[in-house]
Parts: C-alpha cells; sequence; structure tokens
C-alpha cells in the first residue's frame, strides 16, 4: 500500500514549508524556494533531535511545575502555597470532583500525555518503525490540537492574581511552578512543531 | 522513471542551491538549560540549610503544624514546622524553621513569644491575630553564642534589636498596680516600660524587668531610686494630708518612676542591675536621706500617737525619722521603759555638718557633737501631738527653759538624748478649770442685780417725772449718773479680756493635746468655747461703747 505510492521525496520534490510551492532538490538537501526565498527541505531539518531536545527540556520543567507552589495566597496574615497537585486535592476533598477532575486533566494530564505521545513517536520514527502510521499520526494530530488547552492553568493563575489584590485582606502571588509550568506548555508546542509528521510515513515495510 | 522525472523536473520550479554547513545543533542547549532551571528550582530548597530551632513554651495555644509563621517585627521569617508536647515536662516543644535567617542572629539571648489577642488596661494586642491565628515572634539578639534550644516567653516581652536601650530589674514588695507596658518616667518623660514582672523564686519579692530607651538609660546609675507612681496616693500624717497623681494614665496602667542624685556623675548602670522600686516618692526620698543615719535614743514615759516613720523636728526644721517603736526593760529598777529609736539624718541637720563623702564614723561624730551642743543649751527632746484629728505624735527638739542640765549619754555607741515629758493631760484640765473658774468670777449676778436696780430706779424717775420740777430731774439724773458710775464696766471688762486670754492659752494647749476621739470631741468643745469667747467680747466692746444700752437694750 504504502510501498505503491510514490511520495514527493522519492520524486526528488518537496514542498516548501512556507509557501507550499512543489520545488525539484536538484539532488541537493537544503535549497532556497524561488518563490519566497525560505529554505525547502524534504523533510524537516533535524526533527528527531530537535523535538527530542525540546521534549527533554518540557519534562525537566515538568518536575518544578508540579512540586512547586504554583499560587501563594495570602489572607488576613496566613500565607498559604498551592501546588496544581494540593488544589487538586483541596477541591476534592470540598466535593467540587468535577472541578478538580479538569484541573487535573489539563494541567497534570494533558502535558504528561502530550509528553508521552510525542515521546513515542520519535522513539518509533528513531526505530524505524512502519506500524500503526495511522494511530501515531491521529496521535499527533490530538496533541496538537489538545497541548494549547493546558495554557488554561496559566490563565487561571494570571487571571487570580491580577483580580485577588485585596491588600492586606487577600493577596494572591503567582509561585516559580508558574514559570515552570508555562515552560512545559510552551516546550512541548516547540516539540511538535519540530516534528515532522511526514517522518512518521517515511517508513515503509 | 527517467519521463517521470523530467516530466517532473519541467513543472516543477527548480531550486537554488544553499549550502550549509553542518555541526552541532544549537536546539541542545534549550534542555541543558531547562535541566539547569528546574535543579534549580527544586533543589534551591533541599540545598539551602535552614536553621531550625525547638523553643519550648508552656501554652502553645493555636499554634499550627506548618501553619503558624514566625515573625519578626511583622516580618514572616520562618514557620513552625512540628509542635509535640515534650513526655514527663508538660512543656510544649515546638519547632521552627527559619526561610532566610542569619544563623548567627539566633543566639541564646533570643526570645520567642507567642502573639494572639491580649486585652488589658494598657490598651488591646494583637488584634490582627484574631482572624490570621496566632503567630510566633522573635526577638533576636546578636549577642551571645548561636544556640537551637529555647525556652518561649509567657508574656510578650520588647524587642531588643533596632530598640536601643538597656534593662533593668527592680524589685518590689508588691507589684501594686504596676502591668505589662506600663510608662517608665524620668521627669514625667517617658523613657521606657515595664516589660514583664513575676515573683521571685523565693517568693519574698516581685521582680520588675523594665526596658530604658537609650539614651535615657545613661540616666540610670548605680545609685538611681525608682519609685511607683501607680494610682493616686491619699498620704495622711503627722504633717497632715496629701493626695498625689501622676497622671490619668497610671492610675489605669500604673507606672515607675526615677531619679537620681543631681551631681550624679556615675557612670551608667550594667543592665540587668537590680534596683528596689519604693511604694512611694517619699519612701524613695525617706531612703535617699537615711542612706546615712545616726542612731539616737529617746526615752519617753508615753508613746502614744508615735509612729514609725514619723518626723523628728528642731526648730520646725525636720532632722530624723523614727525608726522603732519599743519598750524595754531597765536593767536595775526592774522598769518597763518606752522609748523611740530615731534616725538622724546628717544631710538635714542644719548647716550640713557632714559631707556626703566623709566615712561614716566622721559624719556620726560630727552628729554627736552637735546634739552634745544642743542638750548643754537646754534643747529637750519632747513628744508632740502634730495632728488633732489622727492622734499622730512627733518628735520635737525644743529649747526648754526650767530643766535641769542634763546631757547626751552613749549606751553601746548609740546616743540617748535628754527629754522631757509631754505635757499632761492633766495639766490641760487644770488650765480648762481655772478657765471657767474665772468665767464664774465673772458676778453676772451683780451685774443683774444692777440693772433691777436701775430699771427700779429708772421706772420711780419716770413716775415722778410729771411731778417733779426740772431742777428735782436733774438731781435725780445726777444720782442716776452716779448709779451707773458705780457699774462694774471696767471689771467685767477686765476679767473678760482675761478670759480670752485663759481661753487662747486653752486652745494652744488642746491643740497640743492627745489625740483620737478625745482630739476630736475636745477640738469641738474648743470650737463652741471659741464662739462663746467671741460673743462675749463682742458684748464687752459694745458695752465699753455704749453703756446706756444696759438701760435701753442693744439698737
Amino acid at each position: 500500500m504504502a510501498s505503491q505510492v510514490s511520495n514527493a521525496k522519492d520524486q526528488g520534490i518537496a514542498g516548501c514549508h512556507t509557501c507550499g510551492l512543489a520545488v525539484n532538490m536538484n539532488n541537493q538537501s537544503h535549497v532556497e524556494c524561488p518563490r519566497c526565498g525560505s529554505e525547502v527541505h524534504y523533510r524537516k531539518p533535524n526533527s528527531v533531535s530537535r523535538a527530542c531536545a525540546f521534549l527533554i527540556a518540557a519534562f525537566i520543567m515538568y518536575i518544578p511545575a508540579n512540586t512547586e507552589p504554583m499560587m501563594r495566597t495570602t489572607a488576613l496574615g496566613s500565607e498559604e502555597a498551592d501546588t496544581i497537585m494540593s488544589g487538586v486535592l483541596y477541591f476534592l476533598s470540598a466535593g467540587e470532583w468535577y472541578l478538580a477532575l479538569v484541573i487535573f486533566a489539563a494541567s497534570v494530564m494533558l502535558p504528561l500525555l502530550k509528553i508521552i505521545a510525542i515521546g513515542y513517536i520519535l522513539v518509533s520514527i528513531q526505530r524505524g518503525s512502519a506500524q500503526r502510521q495511522m494511530e501515531k499520526t491521529s496521535l499527533y494530530r490530538i496533541a496538537e490540537i489538545l497541548g494549547k488547552w493546558s495554557m488554561l492553568d496559566i490563565f487561571v493563575v494570571g487571571l487570580m492574581v491580577m483580580l485577588v489584590q485585596l491588600g492586606n485582606l487577600t493577596a494572591i502571588d503567582p509561585g516559580p511552578a508558574v514559570i515552570a509550568f508555562a515552560l512545559v506548555v510552551i516546550l512541548t508546542m516547540f516539540a511538535e512543531e519540530a516534528l515532522d509528521p511526514k517522518l512518521i510515513w517515511d517508513q515503509t515495510e | 522513471m527517467t519521463d517521470e522525472t523530467t516530466q517532473s523536473t519541467t513543472r516543477v520550479a527548480t531550486a537554488n542551491v544553499k549550502q550549509k554547513s553542518k555541526g552541532f545543533s544549537p536546539v541542545w542547549v534549550i534542555p541543558i538549560v531547562a535541566a539547569l532551571l528546574g535543579g534549580w528550582m527544586v533543589f534551591q530548597n533541599l540545598l539551602e540549610e535552614k536553621l531550625t530551632v525547638t523553643v519550648k513554651f508552656k501554652d502553645a495555644g493555636g499554634l499550627v503544624k506548618d501553619k503558624t509563621l514566625v515573625k519578626y517585627r511583622d516580618i514572616v521569617v520562618g514557620k513552625v514546622t512540628d509542635v509535640h508536647i515534650e513526655h514527663g515536662a508538660g512543656d510544649i516543644n515546638v519547632v521552627l524553621q527559619f526561610d532566610d535567617v542569619d544563623p548567627e542572629a539566633i543566639t541564646e539571648s533570643t526570645r520567642f513569644w507567642v502573639v494572639k489577642p491580649r486585652v488589658g488596661l494598657g490598651g488591646v494586642t494583637g488584634l490582627d491575630t484574631l482572624l490570621s491565628g496566632s503567630y510566633i515572634e522573635v526577638d533576636p539578639d546578636l549577642k551571645g553564642e548561636p544556640a537551637t534550644e529555647f525556652i518561649g516567653l509567657d508574656e510578650p516581652g520588647i524587642h531588643q534589636l533596632g530598640n536601643p536601650g538597656t534593662r533593668y530589674n527592680l524589685q518590689a514588695y508588691r507589684l501594686g498596680s504596676v502591668g505589662r507596658g506600663a510608662p517608665v518616667k524620668y521627669r514625667d518623660i517617658n523613657v521606657g516600660q515595664v516589660s514583664r514582672y513575676e515573683l521571685a523564686e523565693d517568693n519574698s519579692t516581685v521582680e520588675i524587668e523594665i526596658f530604658i530607651r537609650a539614651p535615657y538609660d545613661k540616666l540610670v546609675k548605680k545609685d538611681t531610686r525608682f519609685w511607683n507612681i501607680s494610682g493616686l496616693e491619699v498620704d495622711a500624717g503627722a504633717e497632715g494630708f496629701a493626695l498625689k497623681m501622676a497622671s490619668v494614665a497610671t492610675l489605669i496602667a500604673g507606672g515607675i518612676a526615677f531619679n537620681n542624685n543631681d551631681e550624679s556623675t556615675a557612670a551608667q548602670a550594667p543592665a540587668h542591675s537590680v534596683f528596689t522600686l519604693y511604694d512611694s516618692e517619699d519612701d524613695e526620698i525617706i531612703a535617699a536621706e537615711v542612706a546615712f543615719s545616726v542612731p539616737m535614743k529617746l526615752y519617753f514615759d508615753d508613746v502614744q500617737g508615735l509612729e514609725e516613720g514619723a518626723p523628728a523636728t528642731y526648730k520646725g526644721l525636720r532632722i530624723g525619722t523614727i525608726d522603732q517603736v519599743s519598750i524595754e526593760e531597765d536593767d536595775d529598777n526592774q522598769v518597763m521603759l518606752t522609748f523611740a529609736m530615731l534616725k538622724i539624718e546628717p544631710d538635714r541637720l542644719p548647716g550640713k555638718l557632714s559631707n556626703r563623702f566623709d566615712s561614716d564614723d566622721k559624719r556620726t561624730k560630727g552628729v554627736h557633737r552637735f546634739f552634745e551642743a544642743l542638750a548643754t543649751r537646754g534643747v529637750r527632746a519632747q513628744l508632740k501631738t502634730g495632728n488633732l484629728l489622727t492622734g499622730k505624735a512627733l518628735v520635737l527638739f525644743d529649747d526648754s527653759r526650767q530643766v535641769e542640765p542634763a546631757s547626751v549619754e552613749y549606751v553601746d555607741g548609740v546616743a540617748v538624748f535628754p527629754t522631757i515629758p509631754q505635757e499632761s493631760f492633766e495639766a490641760i484640765i487644770a488650765k480648762v478649770d481655772s478657765i471657767l473658774a474665772k468665767i464664774d468670777a465673772i458676778p453676772i449676778e451683780k451685774i443683774g442685780s444692777n440693772l433691777a436696780q436701775t430699771s427700779s430706779n429708772l421706772a420711780q424717775t419716770t413716775t415722778s417725772v410729771n411731778e417733779v420740777p426740772i431742777a428735782e430731774i436733774g438731781d435725780n439724773l445726777a444720782a442716776l449718773t452716779a448709779k451707773l458710775d458705780k457699774l462694774p464696766v471696767g471689771q467685767i471688762g477686765k476679767d473678760l479680756a482675761e478670759t480670752l486670754a485663759s481661753l487662747e492659752a486653752l486652745i494652744e494647749t488642746l491643740n497640743a493635746a492627745k489625740g483620737g476621739v478625745l482630739g476630736v470631741q475636745t477640738h469641738k468643745a474648743l470650737t463652741e468655747i471659741g464662739r462663746a469667747a467671741t460673743a462675749l467680747r463682742g458684748m464687752a466692746e459694745y458695752l465699753e461703747r455704749h453703756p446706756e444700752a444696759l438701760l435701753k437694750g442693744k439698737k
């Protein structure tokens, strides 16, 4: 099936990443797009290693994002620092299990699943696996769409910090985990951007 | 294939060839930076060595593990990481972890206390903790060795750092109304406050810790004297009544004042020096002046009304204080002798015959010489009622004319000054009797009969006016005048004057009379007698000016 279909690379043609122009590569790996001047490659250069670097960085930042406090609430002189998980547990104990679920899904599970998904795709590309290419592509697409929603947490903290500033009465300040968490989201987006999904289909049985 | 390729080449744009050098991909810098950043975030708390100390509290109400904060002047410097009961001791061990505090600052003299709402007469404190919960206040001190075990204060303290000043300890017989935070005043200026107080270990005194702010702490010298200015002081002594109050605030919260000898150039007393807290300024002054005193013994037949602390005066000048009133047995006669021990204060003696810096021996001798001279001049000690209302007595050194010569004797180095007995009550009664006798001697009956005679004569005169010729009237008038002349107006006047003089003497005597209820009654009687005397004097004066009033009555 896949082996019978001839792809652009086999024909020495690559699409410009910027303007989409199909370019004859003239047996070169890097050429300049004659229409818009962008670089043209068959595949994104160093795709796997770049995606890998971003993914590792994202995974490293995932640790402080979860262990450090996300939000510091000062109410009437007593200060409380909440990590993501302590926030989830707080909502659970308060009986608001659906809120806890949303936070847990968007802030804990989603970034982790995204890292795992991209990591899985990268590993399979590296190993030259030609199995479940359709599923891997769907996984990539889902990760791309849902990954953005992880920023929800950052927006919530940003809004809270902005709104709840009542001086001595109550004040909310961002914790160091906010930066770490934002970096996780951004780095996974970079990783997914760096990863060329065409690579999934390069291996044919 | 070739056709296909050629076909595509014609359809597909030909690329411009571009060479690019290959090498280490800079993208790998990102995970390295991320690793460094994440590692720093996660491990910064672990790497940082946090100072942990244990504080024992008797009462750890409202302290919550991992929640209660440690504050220094309202700035969070740490938190409570553990609260547990020490087995057997009954204390509560509170483990504190400091965030970012120089371990050098937490020395053995560092103090901890729990801040919670407290309502006292001095004010309400820690109100903010009603909502936020209690917290532990740390009061670091840079002096001393670093330590990790502390005993928390039961009562809030006053910060030592950034609050220059010195702590002193006062010992008082009783606390009075001095409370924590009560002001310490120097010449009515607030210079410090009472930081805490407690019963001394042997329960004999109250120990009060005060904090004097810099630069006023320099005013506290070795010989500085402290006294209580709390509340309202009503003092009724032999010298009269006195009412003292420092300020309304001290009336409620109490207060302490201190003062120095004006010339004192001594260095500042070291921190935690112990001073005596006197009950009142009077006590303090007395204590200051009897810092050196010469004892003197006075034997009296009767010491009624004489109390410890009563003054001894010479010609109205206070020269000493009664120290003790007691009784002893005379060795030879087996007679009980009452006596008063007097503390002569050389600083008060007329002419200041002793210098503060002389030796005690020299000062004692000076005092003895002074009193020997007095005794030879005929001065004797005498008990006198100073206050007719309270009956309190004082000792008077006064010139007495008719006395046998006597001199100061010395028994075991204690001077015994000659005394004369107090004017006895019998003498006063005798004087009153003589006054009454003089009043009796006024010939009131004679005056009355003379008046009756005069009026009858007048009646005769009136009836005979119409019948008798003018000449006869003249004769009658002459006779009437002669009769009037016979009226003992002069004698009445003289008697009245005498009576008045006697009354005056009586009043004087009674002023010195024994006190108590008798004194009050005597005083009333005296007032009555005084009024009677005034009336009599008025009558005498009127009669002198208007002798005809005897006939015609008062107009």
